[in-house]
């Protein structure tokens, strides 16, 4: 099915679902909260877990290829908060928030409440290192958010309590940030996720401002869009921010429960609302059970129900068109493909 | 204080999450359980055998041994009418006795009743994790809930022995009846004494002990070395009851090393306790009911097991008849209650046997109704 | 000074009941603003702001998104955290008489959205209460109502309805109503039903919804209390809203919530009310206003019998948990860990989403066994003797500011008063005061009289006085 919009230039195509509910490892995703990809096309999903004691150990990043759907890699783990202080042991997650992969593959998990980053191998997701120390001061961090590298492996981390965008080398080096709290350009008031796009500017989710703004590299204010509400390009609580090739840019407006495309200039162009069907981990897991097969065809408005987007929060683009959307509620990913117009022009 | 000689007394371990029976006693002969369980499957060859159909998962060895000397009464296909697949509700439903409608009393509550009806001693019935398992619970029922032996007791947090001894002097004094303080303050006064008073002889328990069995580090074994500490120091507690952690046995994934792992700890504290007993000429009067809330499914899910219903208990000690009771569930897809084992022996038939054959109590009474017996007790 | 400390007094005693009380500076406020701006505070929640930053904790407890908030943990939250105490105080009233367990129930979207309808409805009228919870999905699955069907009914929530929800069985010695009509009720609810829900496999569960089948429901005359007619449910709920014994039975239960432990709703048939005068008080503004709770509880609570009935009602664990947390300042934003609270409550015998029965929970003594005795002390005392706690550190300050020696029945009276005015037996009161004359002289610009506040104020709470609200 196509989501046509009017005049429309741009359209996407649903392909396919991957995920399903899984608590501790294994074909699924459990409250996930970040989506990235290598350059092998692989993705790496970070799932933020449960408080739930019964449910540990249960936080990971989950590495699979998009198309095949096969589990590649998992590493990292959830703790028990009474472990969650100095002692925590190295690799371990309490609150994780973002998942970002430097040139070499290494991949860095931000953790909100430990106000770390860990850093794990490419082949075995071993833990090789950590940095962070928490505070307010410039190069301290404090419950760091969205992570992002640019083409240099400088590491541009959303730090939420902070209000600010802070930039590091790979080892946890403070070059240089901006920001602070306020609505104004430049600031920002609990900011949540950040792109990084083909020419190096830097989009970032400035959550409680219900607006996405862009900056240069070196962190001049570019232009900002978007305002509270639920009409077109208005968010309620913009978490994550992608931009594309062409310059589309997609925001997940999480409690709106869409995504929201944009034109570079910021101009609203579409929203998508999801359309998820049964995903192949999924059905590996219902066809087990005759029971759940049997409550499936007799639910009601069971496709329209379940297809929807709930709680989108990150989304991910490639070079071929693909969108990926990440749902925390629903701990699965939604892939579209972006149609190019039959015919693109003025009417 | 001493107890009465050779009271028989109930020991009660519950596994929360319930254990995948299929895997515990695994009829490792039926052709359709390997078909069933691609991944999960024991090989023939590890099971630990029964007989030529049935075997125990290889990491209960410890309880194997005791089976093996004739102490184990394995109930297979053990269950209870229309299984909910609840932990919880299910859960109830072995604590109240009760499947069809929820109900606030336990069956050990009423059997403490029973057996002291006087409230004489208060420590008659012992818990040992955290929070009271409905199981024990009962109007006018006293049972001490210990999280931890060795700080059991009111205002643990105040430091400093000098400063802890002036406010549990306090604390008795606060509690002593005051004349004309109506009813409800009088049931204050005696539960908090009660309390105070049973705290006082439960922390000599540790004090008096010694034994050679090294119990596993993990909290399940210390809370089995605590029962083993409790009814050697002679209390007079006739239940004591302990268990896992909500959830520990809920194997939805990653089954194969989670179960191993919990039946090792499991299997090897049974036994450290059977053998502490002994130690301590403690062994004959002393049954210990091992269960779960439910089965699970038969059809695994690639890396572990959905809830289910038909289930496997075992009861064991010296005076138990051991072997094989009730029947091994069939396989058979068209034999299967929704995919699950179909249970056929009602759990309350085993706590009918234990109330009424062991303890010595009217079954009837207790589960208010009647219930088929086993024959498990010598 | 006497007059203030009569006013704050009476606030603490407001607060402890219509809310799950508050620190002794949120009572100066209040008082200062009157005893009637509060009440009128309290009940009007619509117009106030609740205080809390719920956005920013369902980003950190991210399980508390607007799909997945349905978790016990998120009403313990707002329990403590909101300042609209009296609306999520009614949240747990209901809770308590409008019975689903999610043990039974297996979801806690449902659940929650029980409770978000409580918090809508608990204040308006009665009648549309119970035509709404007539309507909730788990209420619908919990009493079976879901198999109930035209000529083939089930009598749980018809039966529950009555019983347990509305009338009671009997009052004065009296039947409420018949077997029969019972079944009348259970058929004029058939086809109140919840829509087949979308699995919890694979993507997690969803929140059941209501629908009514009109094909499944029973049009033929019925014969309900006295009246005949081809009733639905929404008519049965009208009859039901207008007997007196619906008046006695929520005038009893908002009594024995806010005023003093009433005997156990079963033997309310039998057991006449402790205070009449007051009930009638009630029963009258039920009528008067059109079945409207909010009106009943102005009354209550500006009636002398509310005011004069301190400690009368033993703390229920939910109050025993959330009172501490509020008195001591902590879990004011999210932290790892939160589940701990949660069990807490669970082990001191009250789980939300999970009363033991559709009874609801057994009140009064019944909360108190040696178990939960214990682990209502120890939690309680572990708390307040936590001088890291901002609560408890004001409590310090408190005292401190008397002056360089404090004379030790001053700290006792003084510290019962900065807990929110509680009253101690004379006994009591001298035990505590000789433990801390043990002490010596009282500096209190010592480190170490932080030390002494923190024994006492364990002591304290470990008071039978303490164990009443």
């Amino acid at each position: 099915m196509v989501t046509q919009i009017d005049i429309a230039p741009v359209t996407f195509q649903y392909s396919h679902t991957i995920g399903r509910q899984e608590v501790r490892s294994g074909n699924g995703f459990f409250n996930p909260v970040a989506i990235t990809r290598d350059e092998n096309d692989l993705l790496y999903v970070l799932s933020r877990g449960t408080e739930t004691p019964a449910f540990f150990p249960c936080k990971r990043v989950t590495v699979f290829h998009p198309d095949e759907e096969e589990v590649v890699a998992e590493f990292g783990q959830k703790i028990p908060p009474e472990d969650a202080d100095e002692t925590t042991p190295n690799g371990a997650f309490m609150w994780p928030t973002s998942v970002a992969l430097d040139s070499n593959g290494l991949a860095y998990v931000s953790d909100e409440w430990l106000n770390r980053v860990s850093i794990y191998d490419q082949e075995h997701g071993n833990w090789v290192g950590m940095w962070g120390i928490p505070g307010g001061a410039p190069g301290e961090i404090n419950r760091p958010a969205g992570l992002a590298f640019d083409k240099n492996d400088n590491l541009y981390m959303v730090e939420s309590r902070n209000h600010r965008v802070s930039v590091f080398t790979r080892d946890g080096k403070y070059q240089f940030g901006w920001g602070g709290l306020g609505d104004g350009d430049g600031q920002f008031n609990l900011p949540w996720g950040i792109e990084i796009d083909h020419n190096g500017d830097v989009y970032v989710a400035d959550w409680r401002n219900d607006r996405i703004q862009k900056f240069a590299p070196d962190g001049t204010f570019l232009m900002k869009f978007g305002e509270s509400g639920d009409g077109d390009g208005q968010f309620n609580r913009p978490t994550g921010v992608a931009v594309d090739k062409d310059g589309h840019i997609f925001v997940t407006d999480y409690k709106n429960d869409r995504v929201q495309v944009f034109r570079a200039d910021g101009g609203y162009i579409t929203a998508m609302r999801g359309q998820a069907g049964l995903s192949k981990w999924g059905a590996e897991r219902v066809y087990l059970d005759p029971t759940i097969v049997q409550a499936r065809d007799r639910a009601l408005n069971l496709s329209e129900r379940e297809g929807a987007f709930q709680g989108p929060i990150a989304v991910e683009v490639d070079d071929d068109g693909h969108v990926f959307v990440l749902e925390c509620a629903r701990h699965r990913v939604q892939v579209f493909t972006k149609q190019t117009a039959m015919f693109a022009g003025e009417l | 204080m001493t107890a009465t000689k050779k009271d028989p007394v109930l020991v009660v371990l519950q596994m929360s999450g319930a254990y995948d029976a299929l895997n515990t006693i695994i009829p490792y002969s039926d052709p359709l359980y390997k078909d069933y369980r691609p991944h999960l499957k024991v090989e023939p060859e590890e099971v630990l055998a029964i007989d030529d159909k049935v075997g125990f998962h290889p990491a209960m060895a410890p309880i194997k041994d005791l089976y093996d000397e004739g102490k184990v009464a394995v109930i297979q296909g053990i269950g209870y009418p229309n299984p909910i697949r609840s932990h919880f509700r299910s859960m109830d439903i072995w604590h109240t006795a009760e499947p069809t409608k929820m109900s606030t009393e336990g069956w050990l509550g009423r059997a403490i009743q029973d057996l002291d009806p006087n409230k004489e001693n208060v420590l008659t019935a012992v818990n040992f994790g955290r929070g009271l398992p409905r199981a024990l619970a009962a109007p006018g029922v006293s049972v001490a809930s210990v999280g931890n032996l060795e700080t059991y007791g009111v205002l643990t947090g105040i430091d400093g022995e000098d400063q802890r001894a002036d406010a549990l002097d306090i604390f008795s004094r606060m509690y002593s009846p005051m004349v004309g303080s109506g009813p409800i303050n009088d049931y204050l006064s005696q539960t908090g004494l009660d309390a105070l008073k049973g705290a006082d002889i439960l922390r000599t328990a540790p004090e008096i002990y010694s034994s050679s069995i090294e119990y596993g580090g993990d909290m399940f074994s210390q809370w089995v070395k605590n029962v083993a500490q409790v009814h050697t120091a002679g209390f007079g507690t006739r239940v004591l009851y302990t268990g896992l952690n909500p959830g520990a046995f809920d194997t939805h994934a990653n089954q194969p090393t989670s179960f191993a792992k919990l039946w090792g700890e499991v299997s090897r504290a049974t036994n450290d306790l059977y053998q502490d007993l002994k130690e301590h000429d403690a062994n004959q009067e002393v049954v210990i009911l091992l269960f779960t809330e439910f089965g699970r499914r038969v059809q695994e899910n690639g890396s572990g097991t959905d809830h289910g219903s038909g289930s496997v208990a075992f009861v064991m000690g010296d005076a138990v008849k051991g072997g094989l009771y009730g029947e091994y569930p069939s396989l058979e897809p068209d034999k299967l209650d929704e995919g699950d084992l179909r249970w056929n022996n009602d759990f309350r038939s085993t706590y009918a046997t234990i109330l009424d054959k062991w303890l010595g109590l009217d079954d009837k009474a207790v589960l208010q109704g009647e219930f088929e017996q086993f024959d498990f007790i010598k | 000074m006497a007059n203030d400390n009569h006013d704050i007094a009476l606030m603490a005693h407001l607060m402890r009941r219509a809310g799950f009380g508050a620190q002794y500076a949120e009572l100066e406020a209040r008082a200062a603003k009157g005893y009637e701006a509060t009440v009128d505070e309290l009940l009007n929640p619509e117009v106030n702001d609740n205080g809390m930053d719920l956005d920013l904790a369902e980003r950190c407890f991210i399980e508390w998104s607007h799909h997945t908030r349905g978790l016990p943990e998120y009403v313990a939250f707002r329990f403590i955290n909101s300042r609209n105490q009296l609306e999520e105080k009614m949240c747990l009233f209901w809770h308590g008489i409008l019975c689903t367990a999610d043990s039974k129930t297996q979801s806690y979207p449902t659940s929650y959205d029980e409770i978000e309808m409580f918090r809508q409805y608990g204040m308006g009228s009665f009648r549309d209460l119970l035509l709404e919870i007539s309507k909730d999905p788990a209420m619908i699955f919990f009493l079976d109502n879901c198999l109930s069907h035209k000529g083939a009914i089930n009598e749980n929530y018809g039966r529950e309805l009555l019983e347990l929800f509305s009338m009671g069985v009997g009052m004065d010695g009296e039947f409420n109503y018949t077997e029969d009509d019972v079944k009348e009720c259970a058929r004029a609810f058939t086809g109140w039903t919840i829509a087949n829900n979308v699995p919890g496999q694979p993507y997690g569960r969803y929140a059941a919804k209501f629908v009514y089948n009109p094909d499944d429901h029973d049009e033929g005359d019925k014969t309900f209390l006295g009246e005949t007619g081809n009733f639905n449910g929404e008519d049965i709920v009208d009859i039901i809203a207008k007997q007196p014994a619906t008046a006695r039975f929520i005038s009893r239960h908002l009594y024995s919530y806010f005023v003093a432990d009433e005997a156990q709703v079963p033997a309310w048939m039998e057991t006449p009310p402790r205070d009449m005068d007051t009930i009638k008080m009630l029963e009258d503004e039920y009528f008067r206003s059109g079945y409207n709770i909010k009106s009943m509880l102005r009354v209550l609570f500006r009636s002398d019998a509310f005011k004069n009935a301190r400690f009368q009602r033993v703390k229920s664990p939910i109050e025993t948990v959330i009172g501490t947390l509020r008195l001591v300042g902590d879990w004011t934003e999210p932290k790892p860990g939160f589940e701990f609270i949660f069990d807490e409550m669970k082990h001191m015998g009250q789980e939300i989403f999970n009363p033991p029965s559709v009874e609801g929970w057994h009140t009064g003594r019944e909360w108190i066994d040696g178990g939960t005795l214990v682990h209502r002390i120890n939690f309680t005392a572990d708390f307040v003797g936590d001088v890291k706690q901002p609560g408890v550190r004001g409590i310090v300050e408190e005292l401190a500011n008397r002056g360089p020696v404090i004379a030790p029945e001053d700290m006792v009276d003084d510290t019962c008063r900065l807990l929110g005015h509680y009253e101690l037996a004379d006994e009591t009161r001298q035990m505590l005061a000789a433990g801390m004359a043990k002490h010596g002289t009282l500096h209190t610009d010592t480190a170490e009289f932080a030390d002494r506040v923190s024994e006492l104020l364990q002591m304290i709470v470990a008071t039978k006085e303490y164990i009443y609200a």
